[in-house]
């Protein structure tokens, strides 16, 4: 027989059988679940902080004092847009109204 | 806390409330004059600061003068179609071309003079300062026609 011969002979009969303990995937999601569940409450206990100092009434009414001040400042804005909007056409439709060329354009 | 909530969710929605009546009540009057048929008029009015004796007046002369206005738009149809139609049958700068855009370039020059002749009627009608604002937009109206008309078409709906 020769070296090469038994090598492979000892390479076949080999045979590994690994043994983990019987807490190792227990332990693993154990440790997974302990740091999730740690973030979770960083988040929620960063939320339930700030909910607590936005929910006392005199921040409550602040915050509710400036929306409305803000819708009113929008609706504001909002509606002179349109409106300027609207006072061109108006305007476009008088000048429209006195000269022919411009009417036979739109007529068109 | 609770109180708070409750004050945030008033809050919430009397913001919404709030934006939608003041928008409504702030555009409703302009909306309103675009949608009756003598707004341009109504515009005139307002922008002009026009006395309800002057606007009497001068919607009179609006009102004579449209049919000499509708008039002069059926001419300006019909010159611009002669050019359009001469246009296409010939292939060059022809006797026959040069009629027709001559016969177009009256019309519109007719147009341009009855709308100045209407527009210094319509001006004297007006307190001077008023008067002189007013003609000042015809003539920038003449000379420069940029009007956003697109948008006249667009909300008249033609």
């Amino acid at each position: 027989m020769k070296p090469d011969d038994e090598l492979k002979a000892r390479l076949r009969a080999w045979s590994v059988d690994p043994q983990l303990p019987d807490s190792f995937q227990r332990a693993v999601w154990q440790r997974i679940a302990v740091r999730q569940s740690g973030r979770k409450r960083l988040v929620s206990g960063w939320l339930e902080e700030a909910l607590s100092v936005l929910l006392q009434p005199r921040y409550a009414a602040a915050i509710g004092g400036l929306m409305l001040a803000t819708s009113l400042g929008l609706a504001h804005l909002q509606a002179q847009q349109v409106n300027s909007e609207h006072w061109r056409v108006l305007e476009a439709r008088y000048t429209a109204s006195i000269n022919p060329e411009v009417m036979s354009w739109i007529e068109r | 806390m609770r109180k708070g909530a409750v004050l945030l969710i008033v809050g919430i929605v009397l913001s919404a409330v709030l934006y939608i009546a003041y928008y409504c009540f702030a555009t409703a009057p302009m909306a309103g004059m675009l949608k009756q048929p003598g707004g341009g008029l109504e515009w005139l009015r307002r922008e002009f600061h026009l006395t309800d004796a002057q606007y009497a007046r001068i919607h009179q002369l609006h009102d004579s003068y449209a049919p000499a206005c509708a008039r002069m738009c059926e001419k300006v149809t019909r010159a611009n179609a002669r050019l359009e139609e001469v246009i296409r049958r010939n292939d060059g700068v022809t006797v026959e071309v040069q009629a027709a855009m001559e016969e177009s370039a009256a019309v519109r020059r007719e147009c341009s003079l009855a709308m100045l002749a209407h527009a210094y009627v319509v001006s004297a009608e007006m307190s001077p300062d008023q008067g002189q604002r007013y003609l000042e937009m015809i003539q920038s109206r003449l000379v420069e026609p940029g009007l956003d008309y697109d948008a006249l078409v667009s909300k008249a709906g033609r």
